[in-house]
């Protein structure tokens, strides 16, 4: 019983080594108004994934009614931008209870069940990168707003592939698992034991 | 001849005329009724990397700040969505036995600071520009920076606030109860 205590606590403690326990609001939901929220939260990130999104402004690629005005403009007008969002694959810690951990003390053997993996997207990059850039003849410069509606449309769009495909999703989840399970099997090894470490 | 060299201007000042109305027209147009979002195209997601880690988030604040900044005389004027995280790096655990006592760091903290990825999350209400003409608009260099230090700010004040205090006070307190039920004696040390 001592061991197993001691198991608990110091995968929890050197495992999660956190403090804050409060019920998470979903930071995507939209219909949350947030004006200005401090939340405590209990989440051990274990993989992020980086994902670059492209841009263009551009006269040649336009369609309807901007296609036929861009024909009576004189020149050239086209921006290219790209930004970084990140994808977090993580484990709710609040989900860890002491049924999860079995020790078997004869066989030097922890058999650890982890909280299942969740993914979310962290954020994304406030400033964007300017791949390419001309404007010729008598044709305006690219304005923020522009490059704001640009960035706005390449979010939804992002939204969109990730809501429409897993791929993304899983291939983090996967890194994730690999991580969580070296991480804590090498905590275990330390301490001189074997380990058998499954998901929820 | 001459009577028909006039008439020939005349059809050709008619001509521009019309052309420049029809020209004016389309344009006005465009400008009531046309998509901004006509001329923008998007690429396929692209993965860049992946990063593994065994960070502690312990918490989030989520703001929506006005953004009134300029740079070279120009003036820009949002109102961004920024999220920010108090991490702590598992991997950097400092743990040193001392005699019979297990001695713990709390490592140092990580505060990320992003921008949230919510619909509408940056959202241009004004841009101006001060100079003498007025008539420059910022480029996306002079916004970055203005982004850039719009971050740099908040990340000042999560700190100011006392977020960060908050978050390894009560890691230590937490850390120092999960640890009391070990067989050996555990101190816990906030450097």
């Amino acid at each position: 019983m001592r061991i197993k205590v001691f198991f608990i606590s110091a995968i929890v403690a050197l495992g999660a080594f956190t403090s804050c326990r409060e019920s998470a609001v979903e930071m995507e939901d939209p219909a949350v108004e947030v004006v200005s929220e401090l939340r405590r939260v209990n989440r051990l990130s274990l993989a992020e994934m980086s994902i670059n999104k492209v841009g263009t402004i551009s006269d040649s690629g336009a369609t309807g009614f901007a296609s036929l005005l861009n024909m009576l403009k004189v020149g050239d007008r086209i921006g290219v931008y790209s930004y970084h969002t990140y994808l977090e694959a993580y484990m709710d810690l609040d989900a860890l209870d002491a049924a999860d951990l079995e020790v078997y003390q004869d066989r030097r053997l922890v058999k650890l069940r982890l909280p299942a993996i969740q993914v979310r997207l962290s954020g994304r990059d406030a400033t964007v990168t300017e791949e390419h850039y001309r404007v010729t003849g008598m044709r305006s410069t690219i304005s923020p707003v522009e490059r704001a509606q640009l960035k706005e449309l390449m979010n939804t769009t992002l939204r969109q592939e990730l809501k429409s495909t897993d791929e993304y999703g899983e291939r983090l989840r996967a890194n994730a698992r690999e991580k969580a399970v070296g991480y804590f099997s090498a905590l275990l090894q330390m301490m001189g034991y074997d380990s058998e470490i499954t998901f929820k | 001849m001459i009577v028909a060299m006039k008439y020939v201007v005349k059809l050709i000042i008619y001509l521009v005329a019309i052309l420049a109305i029809a020209g004016a027209g389309a344009w006005l147009y465009g400008k009531i009724t046309g998509n901004p979002q006509e001329n923008m195209q998007t690429g396929q997601a692209r993965i860049d990397g992946i990063r593994q880690m065994v960070s502690l988030c312990t918490l989030e604040i989520e703001d929506d700040i006005a953004l009134r900044d300029s740079i070279h005389g120009k003036w820009l004027l949002a109102k961004v969505r920024l999220s920010g995280q108090v991490r702590f790096d598992l991997e950097q655990l400092d743990c040193k036995m001392h005699g019979d006592t297990l001695v713990v760091r709390l490592p140092k903290e990580t505060v990320v600071v992003r921008e949230a990825t919510s619909p509408g999350a940056y959202e241009i209400i004004d841009t101006w520009d001060n100079t003498l003409l007025g008539l420059g608009k910022l480029t996306t260099a002079e916004e970055n920076t203005l982004k850039r230090r719009m971050t740099a700010r908040y990340r000042e004040e999560i700190y100011r606030r006392g977020y960060v205090a908050r978050a390894r006070s009560t890691a230590v307190a937490t850390l120092r109860q999960l640890t009391s039920a070990l067989p050996t004696p555990t101190v816990i040390v906030d450097p």
